[in-house]
């Protein structure tokens, strides 16, 4: 069962339970890794995609000072560099945010399960597609937010996404990730993110405490971070975050 | 087709506020910056400075518009 999670609760695309073997069978090793380290180097040859397991994953880019900016973040239940597939290389890195326990599946099994299997072979391309959606909502986010809507952004997200793979209830989920890592994905200084985070918890809005996040208003804090989750296509579900007039609302208008 | 008006020129003001030994710069739109004291001081004379010019710039444009129509 190392892949009961992939593409669980996303629209139209769950696996069979003979795909998801398929895969399972196209594992060639599983490893832990500890926090911090980089697991795929951009620009180098890549022979294998990386399916995470546990744990949090980042992609990034350093700039030429070695100033990092983390371009996604993955959870559990997510392929992280299923593009290496087609493209053999990254034009980006991978790492651990935290230990991680990772399932490595190289391309040339991937290769002899897909060929026969178009169906499967789309359920995979939609997995990626899914990753370039996320990418255009970061680039909304940090080109169009302010530093409150940019957090309140990615903490609507990371809910969403943890709640499809049952690790969020819908208001609280644990987020292994530093203020350092948050400024990252927003764009934004530390400074500015840990006010952030003060205004949204004195809004009643969020709070973060050693790690875990625990939203008080779901309905408020997406407004607040003019996030609808339309672009992670996920199943509608009867859950907390359900209750979201937003959320209704992307729904009913994708059905 | 009408232009995005976020492509033009914001007539709104940022916001500048003290953040322990730092100043914030919230808006419009998207800005967030965090800045050294000195550095801020030093960006809102520049800012000042440019205002200055620009709104000079904004006259003399009025200005020779009144002359053309007379």
């Amino acid at each position: 069962m190392f892949m009961e999670r992939f593409l669980v609760n996303r629209r139209g695309v769950e696996l069979t339970v003979d795909e998801r073997v398929l895969l399972e069978d196209a594992i060639s090793e599983v490893r832990t890794v500890e926090p911090r380290r980089t697991l795929v180097e951009a620009g180098k040859s890549v022979s294998f995609s990386t399916y995470l397991m546990e744990g949090t994953l980042s992609r990034f880019i350093d700039d030429k000072k070695g100033l990092r900016q983390l371009v996604a973040v993955h959870v559990p239940g997510e392929f992280v560099d299923l593009h290496a597939y087609p493209m053999h290389q990254l034009d980006h890195s991978i790492g651990s945010l935290t230990s991680v326990t990772v399932a490595i599946v190289p391309h040339s099994a991937l290769e002899e399960i897909l060929n026969p299997r178009p169906e499967l072979a789309r359920k995979l391309w939609f997995s990626t597609l899914v990753d370039g959606a996320m990418h255009r909502a970061w680039l909304f986010r940090v080109g169009r937010l302010d530093a409150v809507g940019r957090v309140a952004h990615f903490l609507c997200e990371m809910n969403a996404r943890l709640e499809a793979v049952g690790l969020s209830d819908g208001r609280r989920f644990a987020l292994a990730l530093t203020q350092s890592d948050i400024a990252e994905v927003c764009g934004l200084t530390t400074v500015h993110t840990n006010r952030a985070f003060r205004q949204l918890r004195e809004a009643r809005l969020c709070q973060m405490r050693a790690s875990l996040v625990e939203i008080e208003d779901p309905a408020g804090l997406a407004r607040r971070g003019d996030f609808n989750p339309y672009y992670l296509y996920l199943t509608p579900r009867s859950t907390a975050l359900e209750s979201s007039d937003e959320r209704k609302s992307a729904h009913a208008t994708l059905r | 087709m009408n232009e995005n008006p976020r492509t033009q020129p914001y007539d709104e003001i940022g916001i500048a506020t003290v953040e322990g030994e730092h100043v914030l710069l919230d808006g419009p739109d998207g800005v967030a910056l965090t800045l050294t004291a000195n550095a801020a001081i030093a960006t809102g004379r520049n800012l000042l400075e440019a205002g200055e010019r620009a709104l000079a710039c904004t006259r003399s444009n009025l200005r020779q518009v009144n002359d053309n129509g007379q």
